[in-house]
């Protein structure tokens, strides 16, 4: 026979439909967001670690400064890969309405390496077609049809479609952030191709392992050996990217991962949270059904059926619960969680993948911890003789509550002062409850002010209003005569065949060629005015890496050699062979001042031990700086070498030798990237917080008002109006809420910054957290609105209260 | 002769409809003076419990009226009848209904505080005998002494009519008496109107009034000639 005890299963759930819906949906909150944004995380992970096979992706590429020839590809394949031309040029692209600055990375149509994937139309197949990148085109809303021009020619967008190697538009490979707004991939006939000018062909090499399980330390020591063997033919090697560290393929990869590694913490915070959650509403039902459970146990019940009797709706609860919050996740969730990532990453088609880890993370424990808190909470209060519980002595009158108040503070003030004592215990749990809602609040509420704090910080860096990076020293303070004799020379070596040119012009270029002093650096061959040539500053850079003090990886530290006594880092001091190191350098990486560190080149494979005497710049200052002479004896470079300029001044220079030039606007310009990238994330968390922290602070304050359901009972009999009594327990609830809410903003902080450099360890960049005070008041605001729709229920409760509760015998 | 204070009309009150309909109360008519000591006796199910809760303005009446003193209880609406209650009435339960983590002192000023004029609180407490255990909390005293502070309660606010819904009913003989010999005392020192409820017969000798309900209905009613002080009661 089945007990009779069930019967009162559905009257239970409606007479406390509050604190079993709050549980309900608190648990579908949860499992929904984390299930849904793990599965879609984890998926695309999984798409993104099948891409190496499935699109056939470069072990890595190299590029040349001019078209290597046979030989130079031969020794490289010698080592042991093939090479795989897949040259490109960055060309504008514009049309109606169009940005300003568009730049689309031009390869011809490929084929079996490095795999195109069409999401609409198809590959150009005539000269004026032309094919772009799905996350740039859904940017800029550019549909396929619209016409463009592409480098000057009017082009139709025939397809939309994802490079395997180009999930992420990184233009270059050593940027902070990648940019699906104002670049792109292109694809083109082979005929388009040759038919664009170009004047700024990039000879890139793909190249591809024969043993492509090599490990990565062979793999780096084979492609040193690359490196050397294009050297020894006499290339110039211009860029030289392993796949682990391409940006371009990697960085949407890690994104997923990391972002991850965020949503597990949250996950795992949200299990503490419900944990109290469960252990104060089990207590609170056994303090409930205190005298029934008495006269059950008097009456011949056994603890054991008890405990199952009491048991069954929780569970049945978290069941339901859980069930809902998976098909949400999987069906409803999943899309949008998708999408946060297809929005700003070109990945293939999606495709979800079932996730055994992620059920078991967001189901699985969330269930067992309710079943076990219920279980081992019933089962510590079921210790109780029935006696015990027939007296309702089952509950421990705690020191805090029984304390002694000084009858000098008012009547009022002493009543809310022993509420508060009485249910500490609650408003401890509720200080927890709302410190956890208040992080993700203010995690949400932080991220954009943190991008715009990001991007100022960034553009500090750039201390002048343009920084060219150079490919080779090209010197501008030249003369009419030397600039005359290199713009020979550079025609003389631009002119594939020279017999087509005029032989009296070929002997004057080859007479003013023969002027050039090889010993010295290039000259530009444009004209500066003395002006910008007076302000321009020399300087130079090297890519170094040395590990983070957070998690495995390297961090990319960039070395600048630059003027002692500078006119741009004016406040850095490089004098008589002084280090300095940025902030963010010092901090990320726990590089101190005196502390020898040691740095490598990956490229080459040197390392050199530095040390520096002081500290520079912004918590973003991802920089090590030291005198331009100091620069070139540590990386033995000639005395007058050097690879860039700093100017405030725009300079002419030819575009051969430029490798980028950085601005300031630039780093702003990151910003909105970022914006555009985050501002979803930032969205989905509040939309996702806000119940959540409605949900928490309802279950933890109902609770509360039902211990003292009776008590206010007797207020009403007493002659207490239903305001006075919400004054004497709602304000002390309200002071709690508020208290707390302010209480907890030194812990978030350290909280967020801690999630903050943890979240940093998978990234480059040193990213530290910001908080505006406008977004500590918008996050008190939020979560004070959030606690006043609490209490306007909590004040219809208390409404509700009958007066015969106070009436009704009690033991 | 003058009005009752407590006066009441054709009182009526059930619960449920059609079939499971149940009357509770069914044409009760009664005045109670002012200052007398009221006692209400009848079996369990009769309608004690719902009389008092009608009269303490807890539950409206379904016809019939209720007048305590200047005021009409049926014409009340929820607002006024918290004012009624806050204005007028002291309730003690059987089981103390003490807010259990307020001292004993604050337990008093929990309807001190409702009163513009209320008795001083030191003087209550000596005169219930409760001075030494002002500063305790309701588990650290006994049943009677739990009692005592129920009443205290109740009379802080120096009410006209004081309703008491078997005060002696967790309570022993000896605990008993004291309660009732209390109330004798308040009865007579403050002047107000009791309505006491309980099974205890023999508890009928100390009340100017004897009131039966059975089955819903007033049996009885009469003034006693000899009203007994509570320590001759015996049971």
């Amino acid at each position: 026979m089945s007990s009779p005890l069930r019967k009162r299963l559905p009257r239970e759930l409606r007479n406390n439909l509050g604190k079993y819906l709050g549980m309900f949906l608190l648990l579908v909150l949860a499992i929904a967001f984390t299930s849904g944004f793990l599965v879609a995380a984890s998926s695309i992970e999984l798409i993104g670690k099948n891409m190496r096979e499935d699109y056939n992706i470069e072990d890595g590429h190299f590029a040349t400064t001019f078209e290597a020839d046979k030989a130079s590809i031969s020794a490289v394949e010698d080592v042991g890969c093939t090479v795989v031309p897949q040259f490109y040029y960055d060309t504008p692209v514009e049309w109606e309405g169009s940005l300003e600055g568009i730049q689309a990375r031009v390869f011809e149509n490929r084929g079996q390496y490095n795999q195109v994937v069409y999401c609409q139309g198809r590959a150009p197949e005539a000269v004026n077609e032309v094919a772009f990148d799905r996350v740039f085109c859904q940017n800029n809303d550019i549909e396929l049809g619209q016409e463009v021009m592409l480098s000057g020619q009017r082009k139709t967008v025939v397809g939309i479609m994802t490079l395997a190697d180009y999930c992420c538009l990184f233009q270059n490979n050593s940027s902070f952030i990648f940019n699906a707004l104002t670049f792109t991939t292109a694809q083109v006939t082979e005929e388009c191709f040759k038919a664009i000018d170009q004047g700024s062909l990039i000879y890139n090499y793909a190249f591809y392992m024969n043993d492509r399980d090599l490990p990565l330390v062979d793999r780096i020591s084979a492609e040193n050996d690359m490196v050397e063997a294009l050297s020894d033919e006499g290339e110039l090697v211009s860029d030289f990217v392993d796949c682990d560290s391409n940006q371009a393929i990697n960085y949407a990869l890690d994104d997923a991962q990391g972002d991850q590694m965020m949503w597990q913490i949250l996950l795992a915070m949200l299990i503490v949270i419900m944990a109290f959650v469960f252990v104060v509403l089990t207590d609170a039902t056994i303090e409930e059904e205190s005298a029934v459970i008495g006269t059950l146990l008097a009456s011949g019940w056994r603890k054991r059926e008890l405990i199952a009797h009491y048991m069954t709706l929780p569970a049945l609860v978290g069941i339901a619960g859980a069930v809902l919050g998976n098909v949400i996740g999987y069906t409803v969730l999943v899309v949008p969680m998708q999408n946060l990532y297809y929005n700003s990453y070109s990945f293939p088609p999606y495709y979800t993948t079932w996730n055994a880890r992620v059920f078991i993370m967001t189901t699985i424990v969330p269930l067992v911890l309710l079943f076990s808190i219920t279980f081992v909470g019933l089962l510590r209060r079921m210790r109780a003789t029935p006696l015990q519980f027939l007296r309702r002595e089952i509950s421990r009158r705690s020191k805090r509550s029984g304390m002694q108040l000084p009858e000098r503070i008012r009547f009022v003030s002493r009543f809310r002062l022993r509420v508060f004592l009485r249910n500490l215990s609650h408003f401890v749990t509720l200080f927890f409850g709302i410190m956890f809602g208040s992080l993700l609040l203010l995690f949400g509420l932080a991220m954009m002010p943190l991008m715009n704090h990001f991007a100022e910080e960034s553009a500090k860096d750039v201390p002048a209003q343009h920084l060219y990076m150079l490919k080779a020293p090209v010197e501008i303070d030249v003369s009419a005569n030397e600039r005359e004799s290199y713009a020979a020379a550079e025609e003389l070596i631009t002119t594939e065949n020279l017999a087509d040119i005029e032989p009296g012009h070929l002997i004057s270029l080859y007479l003013l060629s023969s002027n050039i002093d090889e010993d010295d650096n290039v000259a530009n061959t444009l004209e500066n005015s003395p002006e910008a040539i007076a302000q321009a500053e020399k300087f130079a850079v090297a890519t170094l890496e040395t590990p983070r003090k957070l998690g495995d990886k390297n961090e990319e530290i960039t070395v600048y050699g630059i003027q002692e006594n500078s006119r741009y880092w004016n406040d850095v001091d490089v004098s008589d062979g002084r280090m300095a190191i940025g902030l963010g350098a010092s901090r990320k990486c726990a590089i101190g001042i005196d502390e020898p560190r040691k740095f490598l080149d990956k490229y080459t494979g040197d390392t050199y031990e530095l040390s520096f005497d002081s500290v520079c710049g912004q918590t973003t200052t991802m920089n090590v700086y030291m005198s331009l002479e100091t620069f070139n004896r540590v990386f033995d470079e000639e005395a007058d070498y050097f690879s860039g300029y700093a100017s405030d001044m725009p300079l002419e220079l030819n575009s051969r030798y430029i490798a980028t030039e950085v601005t300031p606007e630039q780093m702003l310009g990151v910003a909105e990237q970022m914006q555009d990238s985050m501002g979803t994330i930032a969205g989905t968390l509040l939309y996702a917080v806000i119940p959540l922290f409605f949900i928490l602070i309802y279950l933890l304050t109902k609770t509360v008002i039902d211990r003292s359901a009776r008590s206010i009972s007797y207020m009403k009999v007493f002659g207490y109006h239903d305001r006075e009594i919400s004054k004497l327990y709602i304000r002390s609830i309200t002071l709690t809420v508020l208290v707390s809410l302010v209480a907890c903003l030194p812990i978030l902080v350290a909280a967020l910054d801690g999630i903050v450099q943890l979240m940093m360890s998978e990234y480059s960049g040193n990213l530290e957290i910001y908080i505006a005070p406008l977004t500590y008041l918008q996050e008190i605001a939020m979560g004070a609105a959030t606690y006043f729709v609490v209490a306007l229920l909590h004040m219809r409760r208390i409404r509700k209260v009958p007066l015969a509760l106070a009436m009704k015998v009690q033991e | 002769m003058s009005d009752p204070f407590l006066d009441i009309k054709g009182l009526c009150k059930h619960y449920g409809e059609g079939e499971a309909k149940v009357e509770v109360l069914r044409d009760i008519t009664l005045g109670i003076n002012a200052g007398e000591v009221c006692v209400l006796l009848g079996p369990s199910g009769s309608g004690k419990s719902t009389f008092l809760n009608l009269v303490g303005g807890l539950e409206p009446a379904d016809g019939g009226t209720i007048r305590v003193g200047q005021t009409m209880l049926t014409d009340l609406h929820d607002h006024d009848l918290v004012e009624y209650r806050r204005r007028e009435l002291g309730f003690v339960f059987q089981f103390y209904n003490l807010v259990p983590d307020l001292t004993v002192t604050e337990n008093i000023e929990v309807c001190q505080y409702l009163s513009p004029d209320p008795l001083p609180i030191d003087e209550l407490l000596r005169s219930l005998g409760l001075w030494e255990h002002r500063r305790k909390f309701p588990h650290e005293i006994s049943g009677g002494q739990q009692q005592r502070c129920a009443i205290g309660r109740a009379l802080v606010k120096n009410p006209n009519l004081l309703l008491c819904d078997e005060p002696t009913g967790a309570l022993d003989y000896k605990t008993s008496k004291e309660i009732l010999e209390l109330m004798e005392q308040v009865n007579r020192q403050y002047g107000c109107t009791i309505v006491i409820v309980t099974h205890n017969d023999a508890i009928k000798h100390m009340a100017h009034r004897i009131l039966r309900l059975r089955d819903g209905q007033l049996v009885g009613d009469e003034a006693n000639a000899n009203v007994l002080p509570v320590r001759e009661l015996t049971w």
